[in-house]
């Protein structure tokens, strides 16, 4: 049985998340101490223990204050596909840091030209004859990557399988670019050069690796629709307020049919998209290729009707929607950064049409 | 009907090709690609060179300055330029108050002021827009006073394009209250934007540039022969600067071009491997476009070849045009993946080594995208141009 309405606590979560965002802009101290940082930790290792719905909520909430901060990729990303590894020493440090809000930690797969696949890395991992590894080559693009003390780094060991390794960004033989997104987030490029890695950094390798890094990617995806959602309903309500207020004509621009219906077609694109979050959420724990034809059916949904409700939010707001002083726009913008984060609307097709035999089964 | 294009006219063409390729300089015709809102040096440059081969107006009756070709050989001139990654010639001096002046303006003001936009030495921008009045120009509240023989100038202006370039503005305001803006209540202005009381502010846009500004004018006190052609003639004189604009708003040549690029990037740019080209939906998206943008051109031409005069032709082509130049620039950000994402400041888009690892076509794209959101917006929101084509075209 689904249930669709909010928990006691998931209200709860969301309340708090407004009010910290309503009161000032927050910082990453905050997070950790409410909590949400490690919202996907197990209580064992640091954290809260909560559900992938409790984050999607917290997400919501994110995305509908405009908050730039790495909270999907730290938090609804990179600490639950840490927990998910074989445990070690190290690993329960990092998890822990995360959980703390010590450490950042974002996920290094892409290589110039990978577009958005997760495989076939040119990053080549060589085993030591002594134990450890040396690893070369170059990571693209790696969003949220520009404050991260700690990647998630995917390299190809001995040309043949996949390898995730836990880097420091601050050992001897990486260089690191830091620069702007669209979006007011930040990204990275990463140069490494016969970077020395003890054995104990590949956190798992082979296909349990992919399939940890198709889950991982995937949550996330549903996380950053939950942000777009949000995005979404604010935006939403401000080109409403908007064309209430404002006079062209000598009438208020809500008194022309053809902006109101505008905005009905939002509300019905929005809420479209809403029900499939949902649908990506209840798919997350289903087999691999039916989740990820799920999955990219949400996305699918949520990034077009994302570039429909928050471009139309601009449309309707006029020149106004394009002054940069302007939220609309800014909104905009985190919706156009989220549909090409792990995917845009066509990869998600593409993906979906690839896996749909298993979706529709 | 009849349709050859004249061995005539493929001759002007190979001769213009050559001609043009050769002289837009190789660091001009980067930046024209890459950059969203073109340098004053390059427009000013570009102006120049045009002007010293006669070329600066071709548009304009031959009498003012003006090449003498038929708007078909006009229009290959265009595409022409746009192929030979020319920046697109400051549209305000040429386009707007140049048609104005030879069609409404006195001999003094013509003499005055048409041959320096010719030069380009003068540059303009056009005072209509305010901030409450965007498609709604009858409600301008910007107010030109009868002091003497001089004229006061109070109120302001927004999203005015090339402001901060300009020398002169084409100033749109009202001179009798009492008498609606169409039964004469407006009067157009020459305004000298380095007078005392004129102060300019940047509006920055989503694409974080700087081509638009915010115009205050307090007290500014203007000569009496700032006044363009009547006075009272303001809303007549808006109304065919207008009718222009949505043609030329049509952007055919940089459609063409732009759409041209984009198969070369979907050439390059590859996904695990295989050319973005090669993918169904994007070979499918590339060839929508490229089928749109034919059916744009034959309407211009159709338009050029035969003027209907009919506003609802005109408008159509507008919102025909800005949601192809919307649909390209979203491919083209589409082709380029998370490249996407990159924010790509002034000085990254001229460098040699653009961050994210990426192709040189890629700085500019983004930014291109988020600011042509805007093309639905301007010179008469899409919506504002469907009214007039139920209007015109059905009476309703």
């Amino acid at each position: 049985m689904h249930h669709f309405a909010l928990t006691e606590e998931q209200r709860m979560l969301r309340e708090s998340a407004v009010r910290l965002f309503e009161k000032t802009t927050p910082k990453w101290s905050d997070f950790a101490e409410m909590g949400w940082l490690g919202l996907l930790i197990d209580i064992k290792r640091g954290g809260i223990g909560g559900t992938v719905a409790d984050a999607a909520v917290l997400a919501q909430a994110f995305g509908h204050g405009l908050v730039a901060a790495p909270y999907v990729t730290v938090a609804g990303l990179c600490a639950p596909l840490l927990c998910a590894a074989p445990a070690t020493e190290t690993l329960d440090g990092v998890i822990a840091a995360i959980a703390e809000g010590t450490q950042v930690v974002a996920l290094a797969a892409g290589e110039a030209g990978s577009h958005y696949g997760l495989s076939g890395h040119a990053t080549q991992a060589k085993s030591l004859p002594g134990g450890g590894w040396h690893i070369n080559g170059a990571k693209a693009i790696v969003v949220d990557g520009g404050q991260a003390d700690v990647f998630i780094l995917a390299a190809s060991i001995e040309n043949e399988r996949l390898g995730l390794f836990l880097i420091d960004a601050d050992m001897p033989g990486i260089s690191r670019r830091t620069y702007r997104t669209i979006d007011r987030h930040d990204a990275c490029d990463l140069k490494l050069e016969n970077v020395s890695l003890p054995q104990e950094r590949l956190i798992v390798e082979g296909d349990l690796a992919s399939e940890l890094l198709h889950a991982s990617v995937d949550r996330a995806n549903v996380l950053l629709a939950a942000e777009a959602i949000g995005a979404m309903e604010a935006a939403m309500a401000l080109a409403a307020e908007h064309i209430g207020t404002r006079e062209q004509f000598g009438r208020t621009l809500s008194s022309y049919q053809v902006l109101t219906h505008r905005l009905a077609d939002m509300h019905v694109r929005l809420e479209h998209a809403r029900s499939m979050l949902m649908r990506g959420l209840a798919m997350l724990e289903a087999q691999p290729d039916v989740r990820a034809a799920a999955v990219s059916a949400t996305m699918v949904h949520v990034i077009e009707a994302g570039e429909f409700v928050c471009g139309q939010a601009i449309q309707l707001h006029g020149g106004l929607g394009m002054s940069e002083e302007s939220q609309v726009g800014q909104y905009y913008k985190r919706l156009r950064a989220i549909g090409r984060t792990y995917g845009d609307a066509r990869f998600h097709l593409n993906r979906y049409i690839a896996h749909a035999s298993a979706d529709a089964a | 009907m009849q349709f050859e294009l004249s061995p005539e006219c493929e001759a002007f063409r190979r001769e213009m090709q050559a001609q043009l390729r050769a002289m837009v300089p190789a660091d001009m015709a980067r930046r024209t690609r890459q950059r969203v809102h073109p340098t004053k040096d390059d427009l000013k440059l570009w102006n120049r060179l045009l002007n010293e081969k006669g070329w600066a107006a071709p548009h304009w009756p031959q009498e003012f300055g003006g090449t003498g070709w038929d708007p078909l050989l006009v229009h290959i001139f265009e595409e022409e330029c746009a192929a030979a990654d020319a920046p697109f010639p400051s549209y305000f001096g040429l386009r707007l108050v140049g048609p104005l002046l030879y069609t409404f303006g006195s001999q003094e003001h013509r003499d005055r002021y048409l041959p320096t936009i010719l030069s380009g030495d003068i540059f303009w921008c056009q005072g209509f827009s305010e901030p409450s009045s965007g498609s709604d120009l009858a409600s301008l509240r910007t107010r030109a006073y009868r002091d003497g023989d001089e004229w006061i100038v109070e109120g302001g202006k927004l999203w005015t394009t090339e402001a901060h370039f300009a020398d002169k503005m084409l100033l749109l305001a009202r001179t009798n209250p009492d008498v609606r803006p169409q039964r004469g209540g407006l009067s157009m202005f020459i305004l000298d934007m380095n007078a005392p009381g004129v102060t300019r502010r940047p509006v920055i846009t989503i694409d974080e540039g700087h081509s638009v500004n915010e115009i205050f004018f307090d007290s500014v006190r203007l000569p009496a022969d700032a006044l363009l052609g009547e006075e009272g003639e303001g809303w007549t004189y808006a109304k065919f600067l207008l009718a222009h604009e949505r043609i030329t708003n049509a952007h055919v040549p940089r459609n063409k071009r732009d759409v041209r690029m984009l198969r070369t990037i979907a050439s390059e740019e590859c996904d695990g491997g295989q050319p973005m080209v090669e993918r169904p939906d994007i070979a499918e998206a590339l060839a929508r476009l490229e089928i749109d943008v034919a059916a744009l051109e034959w309407s211009v031409l159709r338009e050029l070849n035969q003027p209907s005069g009919n506003p609802a032709i005109a408008s159509g082509l507008k919102i025909l045009a800005s949601e192809i130049q919307q649909r390209i620039t979203d491919l083209a950000v589409d082709l380029v993946g998370p490249a996407g994402l990159v924010f790509y400041d002034e000085a990254a888009i001229e460098c040699d080594d653009p961050a994210g690892d990426v192709a040189d076509y890629v700085p500019g794209l983004a930014a291109r995208q988020l600011f042509y959101r805007a093309t639905t917006i301007y010179a008469g929101s899409n919506e504002i141009q469907r009214g007039i084509i139920a209007r015109q075209a059905f009476g309703y």
